[in-house]
């Protein structure tokens, strides 16, 4: 009887154990910096643009994978060391500039991993464009659309 | 008849009015800690625990000091905190003379805690960000269910061991941007839930036989 009760005690010890050991952290980053935004008509369909550079406030060097490009999606990254961060969308149309402001936290993935930041409450500080919807403001992988903007 | 030990006596018409009256208070100290700072010495904590006995209850209260501290070339974090728990135990093993005990209980626990962590924020398109932070009264709360086993070695000393799952943890945090990483008693603060063992010896102070179930016969 005895036998019994200490050989159901060892299986839970172990299977615990073996919960404990499985629980060993990864290097996974699951954080993004990037609003997506979507350009949009009146009609709500997908509508392009031609930008010709994409800057940032603070940021010297531009985000040059956008320049000289059409697209009616972007993804604009976030400065993490702010909670404001303002881009300057040059077209040949003209200028149009978002200012965003944002929660960031910082938080150690592990010290093997080193740090990362987490960002939310998205807001729109401000912008020249005329008619612009925050569609979601949290900031994750996983989110289809943050901003959209109709032209 | 059941047999009288010298640690407790059985429940009769007599004496059953004073079974949920507390008969010895015992004390304990972690060994599990200390033993395993001396393999890694980033994670030190000390443990020192109460119980009373009231019937085939008990009141635990468990105290601690943890200390947890990593530099290397990612990042400078350094922790450091007290934590104490409360909460009741069911004892299965209610009929044992000895005062032997196999039991279930449940925890609700505080810590307190400062944090240091200086390093980067790595952005594939601003760079590295410096972050740099020094956390003052950090407080977490949460719950555990518990489960251990307590023998009498020799006298009024036992040792024994308990396995927690903590789990329900909150928080308050300064008016800083950092989550916290290692919360005392807790463990990684981004976990919903976290597991622990801890391997106690303790010291019983007797000050009246505790009256015992006794298992009847067939």
């Amino acid at each position: 009887m005895i036998d019994k009760f200490w050989s159901k005690v060892f299986i839970i010890l172990t299977m615990a154990v073996i919960v404990s050991c499985g629980d060993i952290p990864t290097c996974l980053d699951t954080e993004t910096s990037l609003v997506k935004v979507n350009f949009v008509d009146v009609d709500g369909k997908p509508k392009n643009i031609t930008l010709l550079s994409l800057d940032a406030i603070g940021e010297n060097d531009g985000f040059l994978q956008y320049s000289d490009s059409t697209l009616n999606k972007l993804n604009l990254p976030l400065n993490p060391g702010a909670y404001t961060t303002t881009f300057i969308l040059e077209q040949a149309s003209g200028t149009d500039t978002l200012g965003l402001t944002y929660d960031v936290v910082a938080k150690l993935i592990s010290p093997e991993c080193g740090l990362d930041a987490s960002f939310d409450k998205l807001k729109v500080d401000y912008t020249t464009y005329s008619k612009i919807n925050i569609l979601q403001t949290a900031i994750h992988e996983d989110v289809i659309v943050n901003i959209e903007i109709t032209l | 008849m059941a047999q009288e030990s010298p640690y407790s006596v059985p429940i009769d018409t007599t004496n059953s009015s004073k079974q949920y009256m507390p008969t010895g208070v015992r004390f304990g100290v972690d060994l599990l800690g200390p033993a395993l700072y001396l393999f890694d010495t980033r994670n030190l904590s000390y443990e020192i625990t109460v119980d009373t006995d009231l019937s085939n209850f008990g009141m635990m209260v468990e105290a601690g000091h943890q200390e947890f501290a990593e530099t290397n070339d990612n990042v400078e974090y350094s922790m450091k905190g007290n934590f104490l728990r409360v909460g009741p135990e069911v004892n299965f093993l209610a009929t044992d003379r000895h005062l032997n005990s196999f039991t279930f209980g449940l925890r609700y626990a505080w810590s307190s805690f400062s944090e240091t962590v200086v390093g980067e924020v790595i952005e594939d398109n601003w760079g590295a960000v410096p972050v740099s932070f020094d956390i003052e009264n950090n407080k977490s709360q949460w719950v555990e269910m518990t489960t251990g086993v307590r023998v009498r070695l020799w006298e009024g000393i036992f040792t024994g061991y308990i396995f927690r799952f903590r789990f329900l943890r909150s928080g308050t945090v300064p008016d800083v941007p950092f989550e916290p990483y290692y919360v005392p008693g807790y463990g990684l603060g981004a976990r919903p839930s976290t597991w622990g063992f801890r391997y106690y010896v303790l010291y019983r102070i007797q000050w009246a036989k505790k009256p015992v179930k006794v298992k009847k016969k067939n």
